[in-house]
């Protein structure tokens, strides 16, 4: 029998990644850096991808200009209108179908056979339906966000202990403060974290539909800059998309900081 | 605290899940002020009956008869303790029980959790959120939940089971403690026999499924005397494991089985 002598190794190490939000921050500096050097040295042909600089260039140009206020405010409007519809009625019918027996077949089933269709290839339709003008971007990223948000709603509801829904019910709760007092907040968590797939749906579709038919707007400034061979600006236009997202993404985080304070 | 005094009568309750009997002729009495324990090997209908007696549950057969008089205050008759607590984790301690007092006005609200929470030694804790508890503080706010209402009966199913032994242990002090200051007609269900000697008035014994009342036995001492050592209680709780050690083993052999 072998013999042995010595501490006990510790071996419960790594498997427990943890987020460094300065190594998040160096990265994407890195890239860009690494980025420009490429395009100063004539390693990366700048006809096809600008430099960083000169991009920043043309954003300063376009926010000095008033342009990049023009487009950005139409986009922000539809995006805000567009989501919230979606959003609001997404919650309202995903709660149905959570809680009510009457509602949970037939709405499931209209929303499995709804939701896989690609929505931008409903823009035509929705042209026809609504016009070239704001009405059919809007119904566009409002269809998008419709489906998600029902989905999300209902697993959410699902997903409350249903323990918690027979406590309030032998405390005599009546059905509505159940509603609004456990199965809304029990569904918070799923609902929320539907936002963040929803919003990014929604910044997708919004550039989609005001390609096709708009003049004003992120989208439609990303085209003619495309059309114009001006890979400055459209650099620019798709970085104002990015930032678009990691704002909505941090507002969203704060949301669920706040809201979801008690996890 | 309470004004209520009632009388819960069960009257020939059956109950089946499917094919399967769970509870077959159940006639038992929880009498006013008084703690009916309900004891029985697993899966005899223990806690299905305590639904049945909460209106959580509709029996099959049978019903189950209120007579008495409720108090003025008394927010909700039949009132639940949950084994698992079941406090709503985005609420905090005083939210949790501020829930179930939606028919008060704000100030009385305020008032009533404020009392129940001295009452349960949670006065310190009524920001706290339930992830901040122990398991045992978490009961406590089940309790005091529960007392908050005035209820004129308490229902608790094995509300000390998901605790340690230590935690159980005060717990059922503060409870035979509370309950005799309150007032309240409880209905107990545990499969513990020393929680069931410890709280009960009156010890009913279910069989094994389909769950009959396979005995009745009463013990006349006040809760507040109750020592956990004392032979004549140990005696009792001898006595009810005699009655309950082999439908308990057969119905461990049939889980295995299963």
């Amino acid at each position: 029998m072998p013999e042995i002598c010595g501490p006990v190794p510790f071996r419960a190490r790594g498997f427990a990644p943890q987020a460094i939000p300065a190594a998040a921050a160096g990265t994407l500096i890195g890239l860009v850096l690494l980025w420009q050097a490429g395009a100063s040295e004539g390693v990366i042909s700048t006809q096809f991808l600008p430099a960083p600089v000169s991009i920043f260039r043309a954003l300063v140009q376009l926010a000095r200009s008033g342009e990049l206020w023009r487009h950005l405010g139409a986009s922000l409007s539809r995006l805000a209108i567009g989501w919230s519809l979606g959003t609001v009625f997404g919650i309202a019918v995903g709660f149905f179908i959570g809680v009510a027996s009457w509602a949970r077949s037939p709405g499931m089933a209209v929303v499995s056979a709804l939701f896989p269709i690609p929505k931008i290839a409903l823009v035509p339709l929705f042209i026809i339906w609504f016009g070239i003008g704001e009405g059919s971007k809007i119904a566009t990223l409002g269809f998008g966000v419709f489906f998600p948000t029902v989905i999300n709603t209902a697993a959410g509801v699902d997903a409350v202990p249903r323990g918690l829904v027979r406590m309030g019910q032998a405390f005599g709760l009546s059905r509505a403060a159940i509603v609004w007092r456990i199965l809304l907040p029990g569904a918070a968590p799923a609902i929320l974290s539907g936002f963040r797939v929803t919003s990014s749906i929604a910044i997708i579709l919004l550039v989609a539909a005001e390609m096709i038919g708009a003049e004003k707007g992120i989208g439609a400034f990303v085209l003619q800059a495309g059309n114009l061979y001006d890979t400055d600006n459209l650099l620019a236009g798709i970085v104002v998309l990015s930032l678009l997202g990691l704002t909505v993404a941090g507002l969203l985080g704060m949301l669920e900081r706040v809201l979801l304070r008690w996890r | 605290m309470t004004g209520s005094h009632l009388r819960v009568s069960i009257e020939r309750v059956s109950h089946r899940y499917g094919s399967l009997g769970v509870l077959e002729g159940i006639d038992l009495v929880a009498e006013p002020g008084r703690v009916l324990v309900l004891v029985g090997p697993s899966g005899c209908g223990k806690s299905t009956l305590l639904g049945i007696i909460g209106g959580l549950i509709e029996p099959e057969a049978g019903r189950v008869m209120l007579e008495g008089h409720v108090a003025e205050d008394c927010l909700n008759v039949m009132t639940p303790v949950f084994q698992d607590f079941a406090l709503l984790p985005w609420r905090s301690v005083a939210g949790n029980v501020g829930l179930v007092l939606g028919a008060l006005t704000r100030a009385a609200r305020r008032d009533r959790i404020r009392e129940v929470l001295a009452l349960t030694g949670l006065e310190a804790f009524a920001s706290a959120w339930p992830k901040e508890l122990s398991g045992g503080m978490r009961q406590r706010v089940g309790i005091a939940r529960a007392l908050a209402v005035r209820p004129a009966c308490l229902l608790m199913d094995e509300p000390l089971s998901a605790l340690d032994a230590q935690t159980r242990a005060l717990l059922l002090d503060e409870f035979a403690d509370l309950i005799e200051r309150v007032g309240t007609t409880t209905i107990y269900v545990t499969h513990n026999l020393s929680e069931a000697v410890r709280l009960g008035h009156t010890v009913a014994v279910l069989s094994r499924r389909p769950g009959r009342v396979a005995e009745i036995v009463r013990i006349e001492r006040p809760l507040a005397g109750r020592d956990d050592a004392d032979p004549e209680l140990l005696a009792v709780q001898a006595r009810l494991w005699a009655l309950i050690r082999d439908d308990a083993a057969a119905a461990t052999r049939e889980r295995v089985h299963a």
